[in-house]
């Protein structure tokens, strides 16, 4: 214990502070290791205050001030879990190019270039038409059905973005099953689903609903959900299913209908439903659907009227049905029909 | 520590439980650490994320680690260091070299603590003592005295071979020796001066 002793017989403060043996034991809770320097202050009591300023100055480093983040932990939590999948697309392009040797490249290259040759081939607007006469289904990149009736016209953009609402120009007419893309509580901007129609835009969620858009004439028939009408001449209308929204672009006259939804969609089965209706309906039909021009001799003949269901996924049916129920001749010549009364 | 070893060999395997648990354990010590270097707590926190961002998808390139805690501070400091030099970079046209960031020690300014201890001249004296000092030679003794850390984990942590460590160390403590020898002497000096004058 004294040859220990002796060896800090000349020790100053720093000189306890910077010995090991010191600096881990004046603050033990054993009670051995204070004994001995205890017992070496006994011995040589000038090194009591030495010992004294070692043990402050070590006090003092250990007692600095904790400094903690103004945010809690749990957000710095939250902010490591939001980063690790950005952290791992970068890390792994990284790894990717590292990794890259020569003949691998040359592949890559050419394998870009088939790509970008095909994204250039199918960027900007897509279209699907139907001729006279002709129905066709469509489905669209969200996998959204559309029937599409004769001489009619669908175009939208091939790429849909998360941030834009999916959108789709209408000419002719069309039976839309939206597919509903919302999840509850979250609703993104291509959940919206918008058909623009003449000066019309018509929004839904996921829905069935026909538009119709002849003569300048636009008929907005909802099935199911809800549908939001807004445009030309700051109309602004929710239609409720079973509701058919009517709207004349060259009046700009507006009217509320409530419909047979079956009739309405009645063209999908290759059907016209129509009750009470005109011959005037059915010239339209002609005219619009299989681009026939229809000439009647006697104006009267517009006013008949008969109800039932005509196929009319043939001309040649159609023109059979109006000839045995209205009583009247008809001559087909090329695209041209003319129906005179008996 | 047990328990520690075994929440690193888990966290390597993929459990977050483990990930969560270590980062609570050590994000306020990094963050105490951090605030040495700087005041910028907003760089600070970056920091702490990117290290534990890196440490979750490099955990399967990690090896055992003898303490977890010296892990951490060695990658923090590397981390914070080159977002302290990249910063620098802007401010001025001269880069700081990680040999010259900043470190200080701040020493408890605690009334009642200055009072019962008789604390307040000591403070003093070594506060001077401690700005006198190089900013490593700041760093290396309080890892020394307040992370209570060996001269290997030290060596480890800064970047250092075990040799310059200790040379660190020891002209730290010649620094003080110095200086506070020079303080010691005034004191005496004003005493000197204020008996003659009297």
């Amino acid at each position: 214990m004294e040859s220990t002793f002796l060896m800090y017989k000349n020790f100053k403060a720093v000189d306890f502070f910077q010995d090991e043996v010191f600096s881990s034991s004046a603050f033990s809770s054993k009670e051995d290791d204070l004994l001995f320097w205890h017992a070496l202050g006994d011995t040589y009591p000038e090194l009591r205050l030495e010992m004294e300023t070692a043990k402050k100055w070590i006090l003092l480093i250990r007692k600095q001030p904790i400094r903690e983040q103004s945010a809690s932990a749990e957000v710095i939590w939250q902010n490591i879990q939001d980063k690790l999948p950005i952290y791992a697309r970068r890390q792994t392009r990284l790894y990717r190019v590292q990794t890259i040797t020569r003949w691998s490249a040359r592949i890559a290259a050419v394998f870009l270039a088939v790509m970008l040759i095909y994204e250039i081939s199918h960027l900007g607007p897509k279209s699907a038409k139907t001729t006279f006469g002709e129905r066709r289904e469509v489905v669209l990149p969200d996998e959204s059905m559309i029937d599409l009736n004769s001489n009619s016209k669908i175009s939208y953009v091939r790429d849909w973005k998360s941030d834009k609402p999916r959108e789709v120009w209408l000419t002719g007419e069309a039976m839309f099953e939206v597919k509903h893309t919302a999840i509850l509580n979250r609703l993104r901007e291509n959940d919206r689903f918008v058909v623009h129609v003449a000066d019309l835009a018509l929004t839904v969620l996921g829905t069935k609903f026909n538009v119709k858009e002849r003569r300048g004439r636009i008929e907005v028939t909802l099935f199911e959900g809800s549908l939001q009408i807004t445009g030309g001449n700051g109309i602004e209308k929710l239609l409720v299913p079973g509701e058919t929204f009517v709207y004349d672009q060259h009046a700009k006259t507006e009217q509320l209908l409530k419909k047979d939804v079956a009739k309405v969609s009645s063209w999908t089965r290759g059907e016209l439903d129509i009750e009470h209706a005109n011959l005037s309906n059915i010239v339209e039909v002609l005219e619009d659907n299989y681009g026939y021009k229809v000439i009647l001799t006697d104006s009267n003949l517009l006013e008949k009227r008969l109800t039932g269901t005509i196929p009319v996924s043939k001309v040649k049916d159609i023109l059979f049905v109006i000839k045995h129920t209205m009583d009247v001749n008809i001559q087909v010549k090329d695209k041209e029909i003319t129906i005179n009364s008996k | 520590m047990k328990d520690e070893s075994q929440w690193w060999e888990m966290f390597r395997m993929g459990d977050e439980a483990s990930f969560k648990s270590i980062f609570e354990r050590y994000q306020s010590l990094l963050f105490n650490y951090g605030y040495k270097f700087t005041q910028d707590e907003n760089l600070i926190d970056d920091c702490v994320q990117e290290l534990f961002v890196k440490l979750w998808y490099n955990r399967e390139n990690l090896g055992d680690t003898a303490s977890v805690k010296n892990y951490l501070f060695k990658s923090f400091r590397r981390i914070l260091s080159r977002k302290l030099e990249r910063a620098s970079r802007f401010l001025s046209l001269q880069t700081i070299s990680s040999e010259k960031l900043p470190f200080d020690i701040e020493l408890p300014s605690d009334v009642d603590l200055m009072r019962k201890e008789r604390l307040a001249e000591i403070r003093q004296q070594l506060s001077q003592a401690l700005d006198k000092m190089s900013p490593r030679q700041r760093e290396i003794i309080h890892l020394r005295y307040f992370e209570e850390m060996t001269y290997e984990e030290i060596a480890d942590v800064m970047g250092l071979s075990i040799k310059d460590t200790y040379k660190l160390f020891y002209r730290a403590m010649d620094s003080l020796r110095k200086h506070i020898g020079k303080i010691n002497l005034l004191a005496l000096l004003s005493i000197v001066g204020y008996l003659r004058s009297s």
